[in-house]
Protein backbone atom coordinates (compact mmCIF):
# COMPACT_ATOMS: atom_id res chain seq x y z
CA UNK A 1 0.00 0.00 0.00
CA UNK A 2 1.02 3.43 -0.54
CA UNK A 3 2.83 4.91 2.54
CA UNK A 4 1.13 8.19 2.02
CA UNK A 5 -2.08 6.45 2.09
CA UNK A 6 -1.83 4.70 5.18
CA UNK A 7 -0.63 8.17 7.02
CA UNK A 8 -4.11 9.41 5.24
CA UNK A 9 -5.88 6.48 7.27
CA UNK A 10 -3.76 7.20 10.59
CA UNK A 11 -4.94 11.07 10.49
CA UNK A 12 -8.76 10.00 9.57
CA UNK A 13 -8.73 7.09 12.24
CA UNK A 14 -6.55 9.63 14.78
CA UNK A 15 -9.23 12.05 14.18
CA UNK A 16 -11.52 9.66 14.71
CA UNK A 17 -10.56 8.49 18.02
CA UNK A 18 -10.09 12.07 19.31
CA UNK A 19 -13.67 12.58 18.55
CA UNK A 20 -14.99 9.60 20.56
CA UNK A 21 -12.49 11.22 23.14
CA UNK A 22 -14.71 14.44 23.41
CA UNK A 23 -18.17 12.29 23.67
CA UNK A 24 -16.50 10.15 26.24
CA UNK A 25 -15.26 13.01 28.48
CA UNK A 26 -18.42 15.74 28.09
CA UNK A 27 -18.97 13.90 31.60
CA UNK A 28 -15.68 15.11 33.60
CA UNK A 29 -16.20 19.41 32.89
CA UNK A 30 -20.10 19.19 32.70
CA UNK A 31 -21.46 16.06 34.87
CA UNK A 32 -21.67 18.25 37.91
CA UNK A 33 -22.99 21.61 36.26
CA UNK A 34 -26.37 18.95 34.77
CA UNK A 35 -26.65 17.24 37.95
CA UNK A 36 -26.60 20.79 40.04
CA UNK A 37 -29.07 22.40 37.40
CA UNK A 38 -26.32 25.27 36.93
CA UNK A 39 -26.34 24.52 33.34
CA UNK A 40 -29.07 22.70 30.85
CA UNK A 41 -27.32 19.93 29.48
CA UNK A 42 -27.40 21.01 25.80
CA UNK A 43 -26.25 24.69 26.74
CA UNK A 44 -23.25 22.76 28.71
CA UNK A 45 -22.07 20.91 26.47
CA UNK A 46 -21.79 23.73 23.97
CA UNK A 47 -20.19 26.11 26.12
CA UNK A 48 -17.57 22.78 26.48
CA UNK A 49 -17.02 22.25 23.20
CA UNK A 50 -15.87 25.76 22.31
CA UNK A 51 -13.53 25.98 25.32
CA UNK A 52 -11.98 22.39 24.04
CA UNK A 53 -11.04 23.64 20.61
CA UNK A 54 -9.77 27.11 22.65
CA UNK A 55 -8.06 25.21 24.81
CA UNK A 56 -6.60 23.04 22.04
CA UNK A 57 -4.63 25.79 21.00
CA UNK A 58 -3.24 27.08 24.46
CA UNK A 59 -0.43 24.53 24.48
CA UNK A 60 1.79 21.76 22.55
CA UNK A 61 3.51 20.27 25.33
CA UNK A 62 1.75 17.06 25.89
CA UNK A 63 1.85 16.69 22.33
CA UNK A 64 5.33 16.75 21.92
CA UNK A 65 5.52 14.56 25.05
CA UNK A 66 3.67 11.87 22.99
CA UNK A 67 5.46 12.86 19.44
CA UNK A 68 8.56 12.59 20.92
CA UNK A 69 9.36 10.33 23.63
CA UNK A 70 6.86 7.39 24.55
CA UNK A 71 7.85 4.81 21.56
CA UNK A 72 10.63 5.05 19.00
CA UNK A 73 9.54 7.05 16.18
CA UNK A 74 12.52 5.27 14.12
CA UNK A 75 11.43 1.79 14.83
CA UNK A 76 7.56 2.20 13.97
CA UNK A 77 5.89 2.70 11.05
CA UNK A 78 2.64 4.28 10.72
CA UNK A 79 0.59 1.33 10.33
CA UNK A 80 1.55 0.20 13.69
CA UNK A 81 0.26 3.37 14.84
CA UNK A 82 -3.12 2.61 13.20
CA UNK A 83 -3.56 -0.59 14.65
CA UNK A 84 -2.85 1.37 18.55
CA UNK A 85 -5.66 4.07 17.03
CA UNK A 86 -8.04 1.12 16.65
CA UNK A 87 -7.31 -0.55 19.87
CA UNK A 88 -7.92 2.53 21.68
CA UNK A 89 -11.09 3.14 19.68
CA UNK A 90 -12.25 -0.05 20.50
CA UNK A 91 -11.92 0.19 24.18
CA UNK A 92 -13.33 3.80 24.11
CA UNK A 93 -17.16 2.69 22.55
CA UNK A 94 -17.06 -0.56 25.00
CA UNK A 95 -16.37 2.01 28.10
CA UNK A 96 -18.65 4.11 26.46
CA UNK A 97 -21.44 1.46 26.61
CA UNK A 98 -21.49 0.41 29.79
CA UNK A 99 -21.48 3.80 31.08
CA UNK A 100 -17.92 3.35 32.64
CA UNK A 101 -15.50 6.81 32.73
CA UNK A 102 -12.31 4.99 31.46
CA UNK A 103 -9.41 7.13 30.61
CA UNK A 104 -9.48 7.87 26.72
CA UNK A 105 -5.76 8.97 27.58
CA UNK A 106 -4.74 5.20 29.02
CA UNK A 107 -6.53 3.54 26.29
CA UNK A 108 -4.86 5.77 23.56
CA UNK A 109 -1.10 4.56 25.50
CA UNK A 110 -2.25 0.80 26.04
CA UNK A 111 -3.18 0.54 22.38
CA UNK A 112 0.24 2.45 21.34
CA UNK A 113 2.38 0.92 23.74
CA UNK A 114 0.54 -2.89 22.69
CA UNK A 115 1.20 -2.48 18.63
CA UNK A 116 4.47 -0.73 18.47
CA UNK A 117 5.38 -3.56 21.43
CA UNK A 118 4.16 -6.73 18.98
CA UNK A 119 4.77 -5.45 15.86
CA UNK A 120 7.97 -3.19 16.09
CA UNK A 121 9.80 -5.50 19.52
CA UNK A 122 10.00 -4.75 23.01
CA UNK A 123 12.99 -1.89 22.18
CA UNK A 124 10.51 0.46 20.20
CA UNK A 125 9.25 1.28 23.27
CA UNK A 126 10.79 3.82 25.95
CA UNK A 127 9.39 2.62 28.94
CA UNK A 128 11.02 5.10 31.34
CA UNK A 129 10.16 7.99 29.67
CA UNK A 130 6.50 5.91 29.59
CA UNK A 131 6.96 5.91 33.85
CA UNK A 132 7.57 9.25 34.08
CA UNK A 133 5.22 11.12 31.88
CA UNK A 134 2.34 9.04 32.32
CA UNK A 135 2.23 5.90 34.84
CA UNK A 136 3.32 8.00 37.68
CA UNK A 137 1.32 10.99 36.82
CA UNK A 138 -1.65 8.68 36.17
CA UNK A 139 -1.32 7.47 39.99
CA UNK A 140 -0.86 10.95 41.35
CA UNK A 141 -2.92 13.30 39.06
CA UNK A 142 -5.95 11.88 40.61
CA UNK A 143 -4.81 11.66 44.53
CA UNK A 144 -3.54 15.25 44.28
CA UNK A 145 -6.96 16.74 43.05
CA UNK A 146 -8.78 14.79 45.34
CA UNK A 147 -6.33 15.75 48.35
CA UNK A 148 -6.92 19.43 47.04
CA UNK A 149 -10.71 19.39 46.61
CA UNK A 150 -11.45 17.78 49.95
CA UNK A 151 -9.26 20.52 51.32
CA UNK A 152 -11.33 23.46 49.55
CA UNK A 153 -14.40 21.91 50.20
CA UNK A 154 -14.23 22.15 54.00
CA UNK A 155 -12.96 25.89 53.36
CA UNK A 156 -15.99 26.13 51.23
CA UNK A 157 -18.59 24.89 53.80
CA UNK A 158 -16.60 26.87 56.44
CA UNK A 159 -16.92 29.95 55.33
CA UNK A 160 -20.16 29.53 53.75
CA UNK A 161 -21.96 29.10 57.15
CA UNK A 162 -22.76 32.25 57.66
CA UNK A 163 -24.11 33.57 54.27
CA UNK A 164 -27.76 33.86 53.25
CA UNK A 165 -28.91 30.71 51.54
CA UNK A 166 -30.53 32.32 48.44
CA UNK A 167 -27.76 34.96 47.73
CA UNK A 168 -25.07 31.69 48.07
CA UNK A 169 -26.80 29.29 46.37
CA UNK A 170 -26.93 31.49 43.30
CA UNK A 171 -23.48 32.76 43.68
CA UNK A 172 -22.22 29.06 43.63
CA UNK A 173 -24.06 27.93 40.81
CA UNK A 174 -22.11 30.71 38.89
CA UNK A 175 -18.51 29.68 40.52
CA UNK A 176 -20.09 26.08 39.36
CA UNK A 177 -20.35 27.32 35.59
CA UNK A 178 -17.12 29.45 35.95
CA UNK A 179 -14.91 26.42 37.10
CA UNK A 180 -16.72 23.63 34.73
CA UNK A 181 -15.62 25.86 31.90
CA UNK A 182 -12.36 25.88 33.15
CA UNK A 183 -11.98 22.06 33.16
CA UNK A 184 -13.03 22.12 29.82
CA UNK A 185 -10.45 24.93 29.24
CA UNK A 186 -8.08 22.51 30.43
CA UNK A 187 -9.32 19.29 29.21
CA UNK A 188 -8.10 20.95 25.32
CA UNK A 189 -4.95 21.85 26.64
CA UNK A 190 -4.01 17.74 27.77
CA UNK A 191 -6.43 15.18 25.77
CA UNK A 192 -6.67 17.41 22.03
CA UNK A 193 -2.64 17.45 22.67
CA UNK A 194 -2.98 13.65 22.47
CA UNK A 195 -4.53 13.03 19.29
CA UNK A 196 -2.01 15.98 17.86
CA UNK A 197 0.87 14.15 19.14
CA UNK A 198 -0.38 11.02 17.71
CA UNK A 199 -0.61 12.21 14.36
CA UNK A 200 2.75 14.47 14.50
CA UNK A 201 3.86 11.14 15.24
CA UNK A 202 3.06 9.04 12.07
CA UNK A 203 4.04 11.96 10.35
CA UNK A 204 7.38 11.70 11.56
CA UNK A 205 7.49 8.14 11.15
CA UNK A 206 6.69 8.50 7.40
CA UNK A 207 9.33 10.85 6.99
CA UNK A 208 6.84 13.73 6.13
CA UNK A 209 8.35 15.93 9.43
CA UNK A 210 11.80 16.03 11.00
CA UNK A 211 12.01 14.04 14.43
CA UNK A 212 11.37 15.72 17.08
CA UNK A 213 9.00 19.09 15.38
CA UNK A 214 6.54 20.35 16.51
CA UNK A 215 2.86 19.61 15.35
CA UNK A 216 1.73 21.77 12.31
CA UNK A 217 -1.26 24.27 12.12
CA UNK A 218 -3.61 22.10 10.55
CA UNK A 219 -2.85 19.41 12.80
CA UNK A 220 -3.52 21.68 15.63
CA UNK A 221 -7.27 23.15 13.75
CA UNK A 222 -8.32 19.67 13.33
CA UNK A 223 -7.72 17.91 16.75
CA UNK A 224 -9.12 21.00 18.40
CA UNK A 225 -12.29 20.80 16.11
CA UNK A 226 -12.75 16.75 16.43
CA UNK A 227 -12.62 17.14 19.63
CA UNK A 228 -14.73 19.60 20.06
CA UNK A 229 -17.91 18.21 18.04
CA UNK A 230 -17.16 15.02 19.84
CA UNK A 231 -18.20 16.95 23.04
CA UNK A 232 -21.18 18.78 21.75
CA UNK A 233 -22.42 14.88 20.74
CA UNK A 234 -22.26 14.38 24.61
CA UNK A 235 -21.74 11.14 25.88
CA UNK A 236 -24.40 11.27 28.14
CA UNK A 237 -23.89 7.84 29.60
CA UNK A 238 -21.04 8.85 31.14
CA UNK A 239 -22.56 11.67 32.83
CA UNK A 240 -24.99 9.60 34.41
CA UNK A 241 -22.57 7.86 36.29
CA UNK A 242 -20.53 10.94 37.03
CA UNK A 243 -22.97 13.15 37.81
CA UNK A 244 -25.13 11.03 40.44
CA UNK A 245 -23.47 7.75 40.97
CA UNK A 246 -20.57 8.60 42.77
CA UNK A 247 -21.71 11.17 45.68
CA UNK A 248 -24.56 13.53 45.69
CA UNK A 249 -23.20 17.07 44.60
CA UNK A 250 -24.15 20.61 45.97
CA UNK A 251 -23.47 23.97 43.45
CA UNK A 252 -20.76 24.71 46.49
CA UNK A 253 -19.20 21.16 46.39
CA UNK A 254 -19.40 20.91 42.85
CA UNK A 255 -17.48 24.56 42.46
CA UNK A 256 -14.71 23.45 44.95
CA UNK A 257 -14.11 19.79 42.97
CA UNK A 258 -13.90 21.58 39.41
CA UNK A 259 -11.66 24.59 40.88
CA UNK A 260 -9.22 21.85 42.14
CA UNK A 261 -9.62 19.75 38.99
CA UNK A 262 -9.29 22.14 36.49
CA UNK A 263 -5.87 23.49 38.24
CA UNK A 264 -4.25 20.08 38.64
CA UNK A 265 -4.77 19.92 34.66
CA UNK A 266 -3.81 22.76 33.75
CA UNK A 267 -0.69 22.46 35.93
CA UNK A 268 0.21 19.10 34.24
CA UNK A 269 -0.07 20.41 31.26
CA UNK A 270 2.03 23.07 30.98
CA UNK A 271 4.99 20.52 32.80
CA UNK A 272 3.84 17.62 29.89
CA UNK A 273 2.57 15.52 31.52
CA UNK A 274 0.06 13.68 29.41
CA UNK A 275 -2.78 12.73 32.37
CA UNK A 276 -6.20 10.99 32.48
CA UNK A 277 -8.83 13.94 32.57
CA UNK A 278 -11.06 11.38 33.67
CA UNK A 279 -9.18 10.14 36.67
CA UNK A 280 -8.40 13.84 37.69
CA UNK A 281 -11.86 14.81 37.21
CA UNK A 282 -13.24 11.25 39.57
CA UNK A 283 -10.31 12.03 42.27
CA UNK A 284 -11.79 15.78 42.89
CA UNK A 285 -15.24 14.51 42.56
CA UNK A 286 -14.23 12.05 45.32
CA UNK A 287 -12.78 14.63 47.56
CA UNK A 288 -15.12 17.11 47.48
CA UNK A 289 -17.94 14.85 48.80
CA UNK A 290 -15.36 12.79 51.36
CA UNK A 291 -14.63 16.77 52.30
CA UNK A 292 -19.05 17.46 52.65
CA UNK A 293 -19.91 13.97 54.29
CA UNK A 294 -17.57 11.10 54.73
CA UNK A 295 -20.54 8.94 54.83
CA UNK A 296 -22.03 10.21 51.08
CA UNK A 297 -19.54 8.79 49.07
CA UNK A 298 -20.66 5.51 46.50
CA UNK A 299 -17.75 3.41 47.50
CA UNK A 300 -19.38 0.37 45.74
CA UNK A 301 -19.25 2.60 42.08
CA UNK A 302 -15.68 3.90 42.94
CA UNK A 303 -14.21 0.15 43.59
CA UNK A 304 -16.07 -0.26 39.65
CA UNK A 305 -14.52 2.96 38.19
CA UNK A 306 -11.36 1.79 39.69
CA UNK A 307 -11.46 -1.46 38.50
CA UNK A 308 -12.17 -0.24 35.07
CA UNK A 309 -9.16 2.21 35.22
CA UNK A 310 -6.91 -1.04 35.72
CA UNK A 311 -8.41 -2.81 33.09
CA UNK A 312 -7.85 0.48 30.38
CA UNK A 313 -3.99 -0.08 29.66
CA UNK A 314 -3.75 -3.16 29.12
CA UNK A 315 -7.50 -4.22 27.62
CA UNK A 316 -6.56 -1.39 24.55
CA UNK A 317 -2.94 -2.57 24.62
CA UNK A 318 -4.21 -6.25 23.47
CA UNK A 319 -6.40 -5.26 20.80
CA UNK A 320 -3.98 -2.52 19.58
CA UNK A 321 -0.85 -5.45 19.70
CA UNK A 322 -3.42 -7.75 17.80
CA UNK A 323 -4.33 -4.65 14.98
CA UNK A 324 -0.95 -3.30 15.01
CA UNK A 325 0.52 -6.76 14.13
CA UNK A 326 -2.02 -7.47 11.38
CA UNK A 327 -2.08 -4.13 10.15
CA UNK A 328 1.65 -3.79 9.94
CA UNK A 329 1.39 -7.16 7.43
CA UNK A 330 0.40 -5.16 4.08
CA UNK A 331 -2.50 -3.89 2.58
CA UNK A 332 -4.64 -6.59 3.10
CA UNK A 333 -4.13 -5.80 7.09
CA UNK A 334 -4.69 -2.30 6.78
CA UNK A 335 -8.31 -3.13 5.17
CA UNK A 336 -9.22 -6.31 7.35
CA UNK A 337 -8.15 -4.11 10.17
CA UNK A 338 -10.45 -1.07 9.21
CA UNK A 339 -13.59 -3.42 7.93
CA UNK A 340 -13.61 -5.28 11.61
CA UNK A 341 -13.12 -2.09 13.63
CA UNK A 342 -15.89 -0.66 11.82
CA UNK A 343 -18.23 -3.47 12.40
CA UNK A 344 -17.32 -3.51 16.36
CA UNK A 345 -17.98 0.37 16.13
CA UNK A 346 -21.38 -0.27 14.10
CA UNK A 347 -22.48 -2.85 15.90
CA UNK A 348 -22.11 -1.40 19.58
CA UNK A 349 -23.84 2.04 18.45
CA UNK A 350 -26.98 -0.30 17.19
CA UNK A 351 -26.68 -1.62 20.86
CA UNK A 352 -26.76 1.61 22.31
CA UNK A 353 -29.75 3.01 20.12
CA UNK A 354 -31.96 0.18 22.02
CA UNK A 355 -31.57 1.97 25.31
CA UNK A 356 -30.24 5.19 24.68
CA UNK A 357 -29.66 7.42 27.71
CA UNK A 358 -30.65 11.17 26.67
CA UNK A 359 -30.12 14.76 28.69
CA UNK A 360 -34.19 14.78 29.27
CA UNK A 361 -33.20 11.51 31.59
CA UNK A 362 -30.43 13.09 33.49
CA UNK A 363 -32.85 16.14 34.03
CA UNK A 364 -35.41 13.98 35.23
CA UNK A 365 -33.46 12.21 37.62
CA UNK A 366 -32.24 15.89 38.84
CA UNK A 367 -35.43 16.90 39.81
CA UNK A 368 -36.06 13.58 41.59
CA UNK A 369 -33.89 14.24 43.93
CA UNK A 370 -35.11 17.77 44.28
CA UNK A 371 -38.17 16.41 45.34
CA UNK A 372 -36.86 14.02 47.80
CA UNK A 373 -34.67 16.67 49.22
CA UNK A 374 -37.53 18.86 49.99
CA UNK A 375 -39.56 15.74 51.23
CA UNK A 376 -36.89 15.52 53.84
CA UNK A 377 -36.47 18.89 54.13
CA UNK B 1 14.72 5.74 35.28
CA UNK B 2 14.23 8.65 36.76
CA UNK B 3 11.06 9.67 38.12
CA UNK B 4 11.03 13.50 38.20
CA UNK B 5 9.37 13.98 41.78
CA UNK B 6 9.98 17.69 41.99
CA UNK B 7 7.99 18.77 38.95
CA UNK B 8 4.84 16.40 40.52
CA UNK B 9 5.49 18.21 43.77
CA UNK B 10 5.35 21.41 41.63
CA UNK B 11 2.06 20.30 40.33
CA UNK B 12 0.77 19.65 43.90
CA UNK B 13 1.73 22.75 45.19
CA UNK B 14 0.27 24.80 42.20
CA UNK B 15 -2.82 23.10 42.25
CA UNK B 16 -2.88 23.15 46.37
CA UNK B 17 -2.23 26.83 46.70
CA UNK B 18 -3.93 28.41 43.62
CA UNK B 19 -7.47 26.23 44.18
CA UNK B 20 -7.61 27.33 48.12
CA UNK B 21 -7.19 31.07 46.62
CA UNK B 22 -9.62 31.00 44.37
CA UNK B 23 -11.92 29.01 46.37
CA UNK B 24 -11.56 31.70 49.34
CA UNK B 25 -11.90 34.55 47.59
CA UNK B 26 -14.61 33.87 46.02
CA UNK B 27 -16.49 32.59 49.20
CA UNK B 28 -15.62 35.86 50.74
CA UNK B 29 -17.13 37.31 48.34
CA UNK B 30 -20.03 35.59 48.60
CA UNK B 31 -20.24 36.11 52.52
CA UNK B 32 -19.75 40.33 51.29
CA UNK B 33 -22.57 39.88 48.77
CA UNK B 34 -24.68 38.42 51.28
CA UNK B 35 -24.22 41.15 54.36
CA UNK B 36 -24.60 43.78 51.40
CA UNK B 37 -20.86 45.14 51.22
CA UNK B 38 -21.01 45.66 47.53
CA UNK B 39 -16.80 47.20 47.63
CA UNK B 40 -15.60 43.86 49.52
CA UNK B 41 -17.57 41.26 47.25
CA UNK B 42 -16.60 43.00 44.26
CA UNK B 43 -12.69 42.91 45.13
CA UNK B 44 -13.03 39.46 46.10
CA UNK B 45 -14.41 38.02 42.68
CA UNK B 46 -11.77 40.58 40.67
CA UNK B 47 -9.56 38.76 43.08
CA UNK B 48 -10.43 35.35 41.70
CA UNK B 49 -10.63 36.69 38.41
CA UNK B 50 -7.14 38.11 38.52
CA UNK B 51 -5.70 34.49 39.70
CA UNK B 52 -7.67 32.64 36.79
CA UNK B 53 -6.01 35.05 34.20
CA UNK B 54 -2.32 34.88 35.75
CA UNK B 55 -2.59 31.52 35.58
CA UNK B 56 -3.78 30.98 32.32
CA UNK B 57 -1.06 33.76 31.37
CA UNK B 58 1.92 31.53 33.09
CA UNK B 59 0.54 28.41 30.31
CA UNK B 60 0.16 30.55 27.02
CA UNK B 61 3.33 32.60 27.04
Amino acid sequence: MDPALVVIIVVVTALIFDFTNGFHDTANAMATSIATGALKPRTAVALSAVLNLVGAFLSVEVAKTISGGIVDDAQITPAVIFGGLVGAIMWNLVTWYVGLPSSSSHALFGGLIGAAWVASGVDSIHFAKVVDKVLVPAVVAPLVAGVVAALATIVVYRLKKSTDPRVSHTGFKIGQVASASLVSLAHGTNDAQKTMGIITLALITSGSLAPGSAPPFWVIISAGLAIALGTYLGGWRITHTLGRGLTTIEPAQGFAAQTSTATAILASSHLGFALSTTHVASGGIMGSGLGRDRRGVNWGTMGKMAAGWLFTLPAAGIVGAIAGKWASSGTTGVIGVAVIGGAVAIGIWILSRREPIKPEHIVDEVAAQAELHKVAA
Amino acid sequence: MTIKWDALLQVFGATLLVTLLVVTLFVLGIRALSSDKKGPAVASFAGCVAVVLYGLSLIIL
